[in-house]
């Protein structure tokens, strides 16, 4: 008979472990099963050296396992002694296969075929997913790899890469500077990896320092003799071949455990792949005795999956305790003067805000740990119009007042919510809003609040249709009652785009007016065949008024430049609005009016058209504030970068070596404060913030992780040792190193000297938001060439430039 | 697209410095016609006293360069003032010296200061002219995206040499070893090519514009009879003439860019010579006047 144990920990990471400390610390027969072969796999493979960051640092730790920032080799070497102190039963190279059976009586099936049977199961998995393998009888032999630390280890050998994807694109590369490379795709192209590494391979590959197989992929491996070489049979479209190889790596990307996850049982809430399953404020799953914590459960911080192993168990146990996070919540709070419980507060809160009431408590908690509650005074303003902050805002009591453009104020009351505009379109507050009589509100900030739409169908949902009946309401007929818009509102589409696809062709039918919800579009104009921009419309803004108003036909070719959302009115809409609205028709004309002149200036210049076709394919068309450098005016003199170095602790944050030119327009490498910034979509802290002014900053709880310097698709952001301050000018000037130089973007590392005890962290431009006066980098052009401009503004001054 | 420092501010400081120079002028013109104009004279002070404030505050702009954190103004702002007033100064300085001249320390000083203000102009002259030529010269390129050029011409140059046979791959790699960027600062402003090659039969020579490394593949290929190897031929002459035109914009980039701002080499060092002048000239002044 098989041993039953009270309660099984999957995963022997860092939750798995503080479960399987508190199980072990309470005397509870326990068993942590583990696939691989060491504990904290992830932070296992982190590089030598790596400094492990304990935040958010205001969390408590609550485990019976001591964790502290530190370096990778302390932390694990902490864990591995705690793991023998607390006698954890721990299996490793265990690799769970199937979970079935109800509360109290489970059954864990693993790939070596044993069985283990528990009470209770605790799923610490994380989030990284099972290595695809070749699937082959040879998988495990010596000669195949999933994974490549230091290509330049390797020299003078055959390898054959298997995959498509960017690991596999960048290993192949890397590799053949002092190999001979074969890349095995299964299909007939590259389409899966980023446009840079798929250039980089078809460029390898025709200049014959790669050779590839297409609509190949490996069927046998077979040891030769010598056992330093294999011989690789594949299937190709050409029938089968034999290649041999010193090594085969095989980098074809990772399965996802949320099939895992489903397939024991557990229910997630939408099909969106980021959607966590849902859980319990006891992070008890759909599967009752089944509970999850970690990244799994949407906690990607090491502490925060400590807390949870260990408050599972007593959870299981039945103790009473509260989260670590509770002292936290009462804090919160305190503010709104009640002397309710921190659950019945949060309750309350999801009783109140209908759009929250569907949100599962465990993730609701969550949401308001991460939020800020407020009480202004009636009266005191909660944001200006045209500040960049983004936040969202839900009404706990009382009401607010939305000052409209014509003047008017809305108010909005108990329960309602506002800042939504803002949060989905990433531009400028609309309105300003005022705080009413006993106001309350709960302030969550933006990355949260994208979490929880990609989770909670439902709040998408309420906040799809709120958005779009304020939009019209907003932008078309600020007269009518939201009762007469709802009709037009609800037939109203949502559309999205991706960058480069039609809205709508010239000489299509007009049949529809876009609202653009987010991103940004170019309307072009045909010229010799060629379709060049005539002019580029941002979000908050509208394009296709004029084949409503005037002709039937579309004038122009209108184009995503990003990834853009539009909200569409059809014309039998349209009509209904013009005529419930006199003002409208007037307005919309007079739009129309300056945008036909627009064009037909532009048109005469294809020069301006051809600057504006560069910009936008710089990317520039989700750009908020952007550097320029007049090629013209530029005298090389590299002021702005040693500006930059020297009012940003050494590092420039701008290379103006970097970047493209067409004609006299230079768009350096250096950071765009995108609309919707790339750089912001996975940061585990939360240090990528946007100030008021819409400056994008990296704040001082950058953990280093480099997600950010990955993410971003234009260069900009780079990982740098924080250094010394330069010297003062006198003493520079009369002891030596009279410039202090502004470090290279790419020769940061090990240049400040002792940098045991600092860390690597990402730095980019922050539009010295700090300093008075503006960008050093502009200010400190002696010629004039080096400017920051609002795309607007540069659609305007191209203009002026060329016409 | 963006504004020139030359016309800041509507030329503000092209404004202030005609009427500096218009006063000056008046107050020279109408001083007591008794009075031989010169240094010593009320007016003459009052001109000198100007010129050394002018000169002192000219030479500041390198240290409000410097001063990244500064919001006194903005350095293009700085620079249209410094241009205007260092030419206005010209006249201020012109008119203090009452036009006596002679073989001794003031004078030494007023020619310093000329040749200054000389080199400056030709510098405005030069950061109106050059900026544009670099551009058009590299193509909308940085230099440093022009040396990736070369390196990846360079990588397809030896991929294909290696097909070739020993001896001619060997001439190959001897003129992409022997290519020459530069050598002395007198080559860089004349865009020398002092790159050479050393062929079997002829020992070291020169390769200017890789044209003596083409005409070797030439004759190699005059004289082969093996198809493929005149096809890899033909196409190492494509490269070589490719690789000839980018060496001689990578060349042509830094004259330019030298020619840009050889001035300074003038300007900067002559400064600081006319500020010890001109003290010297001023305690002169006042001890044995």
């Amino acid at each position: 008979m098989t041993k039953k144990y009270e309660i099984a920990v999957v995963g022997a990471g860092p939750g798995g472990l503080s479960a399987a400390a508190r199980a072990a610390a309470l005397g509870i027969s326990h068993v942590l099963l583990e696939k691989s072969s060491a504990i904290a796999a992830t932070i296992h493979k982190y590089q030598k050296g790596k400094h492990v960051m304990a935040e958010p640092s205001i969390l408590p730790l609550r485990s019976e396992m001591p964790f502290a920032q530190g370096t990778r080799e302390k932390v694990l070497a902490e864990w591995h002694q705690s793991l023998r102190e607390h006698r954890i039963n721990i299996q490793l190279g265990a690799e769970v296969t199937t979970i079935d059976g109800v509360k109290g009586d489970f059954r864990i099936r693993l790939s070596n075929e044993e069985q283990v049977l528990a009470e209770n199961v605790v799923l610490g998995i994380g989030v990284q997913g099972n290595l695809r393998t070749l699937g082959l009888a040879a998988d495990d032999s010596t000669f195949v790899e999933y994974q490549l630390d230091d290509p330049d280890e390797i020299q003078n050998e055959m390898i054959l890469v298997v995959g498509a994807g960017d690991a596999a694109i960048e290993n192949a590369i890397a590799l053949s500077k002092q190999n001979k490379v074969t890349i095995v795709n299964r299909r007939d192209e590259f389409t899966r990896a980023k446009e840079g590494n798929i250039t980089q391979i078809q460029d390898a590959i025709s200049a014959g320092d790669i050779s590839c197989l297409f609509d190949s992929q490996p069927i046998g491996i077979s040891p030769v003799d010598s056992g330093s070489a294999c011989v690789v049979t594949l299937s190709t479209a050409e029938g089968e071949v034999a290649l041999s190889a010193n090594r085969v790596i095989a980098r074809l990307g990772a399965i996802p455990p949320r099939g895992l996850v489903e397939s024991f049982g557990v229910t997630f809430p939408s099909e969106d792949p980021s959607s966590l399953p849902v859980l319990s404020t006891r992070y008890e799953s759909s599967v009752p005795g089944l509970y999850i914590i970690g990244a799994l459960a949407g906690y990607p911080l090491i502490k925060q999956a400590m807390n949870q192993g260990y408050e599972v168990i007593d959870y299981i146990q039945g103790k009473p305790v509260q989260p670590a996070d509770h002292d936290l919540l009462a804090e919160k709070f305190h503010v709104l003067g009640v002397n309710n419980s921190v659950d019945e507060v949060l309750a309350m809160m999801q009783e109140k805000i209908r759009l929250f009431s569907d949100v599962n408590p465990l993730m609701f908690r969550e949401l308001i740990l991460d939020s800020l509650v407020h009480k202004p005074n009636s009266g005191e303003i909660i944001f200006r119009k045209n500040d960049y902050t983004n936040s969202f805002y839900a009404i706990l009591r009382g009401e607010v007042l939305i000052k409209l453009e014509s003047g008017e104020a809305i108010t909005s009351k108990q329960g309602d919510f506002f800042g939504e505009l803002s949060l989905l379109s990433g531009r400028r507050r609309s309105a300003t809003v005022l705080a009413g009589d006993n106001c309350e509100l709960v302030e969550i900030p933006r990355r949260c609040m994208n979490k929880l739409l990609n989770s909670v169908p439902s709040v998408k949902q309420v906040l799809d249709e709120t958005f779009v009946l304020r939009a019209i309401q907003g932008r078309f007929a600020p007269e009518l009652s939201i009762a007469e818009l709802q009709p037009i509102a609800s037939s109203a589409l949502i559309n999205e785009y991706q960058a480069g696809e039609a809205i709508f062709n010239e000489g299509d039918d007009a049949d529809a007016l876009h609202l653009i919800r987010s991103g940004s579009v170019s309307v072009l104009k045909t010229y010799a065949g060629k379709e060049l921009p005539v002019s580029y419309v941002s979000a908050g803004n509208y394009v296709g008024e004029m084949g409503l108003l005037g002709g039937h036909k579309r004038s122009a070719t209108v184009r995503a430049s990003v990834k853009t959302q539009t909200i569409s009115v059809n014309t039998y809409n349209f009509k209904r609005l013009l005529a419930s609205n006199e003002n409208l028709k007037t307005r919309l004309e007079e739009v129309m009016q300056s945008r036909l002149q627009d064009n037909l200036s532009r048109q005469s210049s294809e020069e301006a058209a051809g600057v504006l076709d560069f910009l936008l394919r710089q990317g520039l068309g989700e750009a908020t504030d952007v550097l320029l450098i007049n090629k013209s005016l530029c005298i090389n003199c590299d002021n702005c970068e040693t500006a930059c170095a020297q009012t940003h602790q050494g590092t420039s944050r701008l290379n103006r070596q970097g970047g493209a030119i067409f004609a006299e327009v230079h768009v350096p490498t250096s950071c765009r404060h995108c609309e919707d910034p790339h750089c912001m979509k996975d940061c585990p802290p939360d240090a990528i913030q946007r100030a008021p002014g819409g400056e994008v900053f990296i704040g001082d709880n950058c953990i280093g992780c480099g997600n950010c310097e990955q993410n971003c698709p234009y260069d900009v952001i780079q990982m740098a040792y924080p250094s010394t301050e330069g010297k003062g000018f006198w003493r520079a000037l009369f002891f030596g190193d009279a410039v202090p130089k502004p470090k290279s973007r790419t020769a940061t590392e090990g240049e400040t000297g002792d940098t045991s005890a600092a860390i690597k962290k990402a730095v980019k431009c922050d539009m010295c938001k700090d300093l008075t006066g503006g960008p050093a980098c502009v200010r400190a052009c002696p010629t004039g060439a080096a400017s920051r401009l609002a795309p607007e503004a540069f659609v305007q001054t191209i203009s002026e430039r060329y016409l | 697209m963006t504004e020139s420092f030359l016309v800041h501010r509507s030329m503000r400081w092209l404004r202030w410095a005609s009427l500096l120079v218009v006063l000056s002028i008046f107050g020279y013109v109408a001083q007591d016609p008794s009075v031989d104009p010169n240094g010593g004279s009320p007016v003459g002070y009052a001109l000198g006293g100007v010129a050394a404030i002018m000169m002192f505050w000219l030479i500041w702009l390198g240290r409000r360069k410097r001063d990244y954190l500064s919001d006194v103004g903005t350095v293009k702002g700085w620079t249209s003032a410094h241009v205007y007033l260092g030419v206005a100064l010209i006249f201020v300085a012109t008119l203090h010296t009452g036009f006596q001249f002679g073989a001794n320390v003031h004078t030494l000083a007023y020619i310093l200061m000329l040749l200054v203000c000389l080199s400056g102009i030709y510098g405005v002259w030069a950061y109106s002219r050059y900026p544009l030529r670099i551009n058009e010269n590299s193509r909308g390129k940085m230099r440093a995206a022009l040396f990736e050029d070369l390196k990846e011409e360079d990588r397809q140059i030896v991929r294909l040499s290696n097909q070739l046979g020993e001896e001619v791959d060997k001439v190959i790699r001897g003129a992409l070893e022997r290519t020459e960027i530069g050598m002395s600062y007198f080559d860089q402003l004349t865009a020398k090519d002092r790159s050479s090659v050393q062929l079997p039969d002829k020992g070291l020579c020169s390769n200017r514009d890789m044209k003596t490394v083409a005409e070797y593949l030439v004759k190699h290929l005059q004289n082969g009879d093996n198809a493929d190897e005149a096809e890899a031929l033909q196409r190492m002459l494509t490269l070589m003439g490719r690789r000839a035109r980018l060496l001689s914009r990578i060349r042509e980039d830094v004259r330019l860019t030298e020619l840009l701002r050889i001035w300074l080499i003038v300007h900067i060092p002559f400064a600081f010579a006319a500020l010890a002048a001109v003290t010297i000239h001023i305690i002169a002044v006042f001890i044995y006047w």
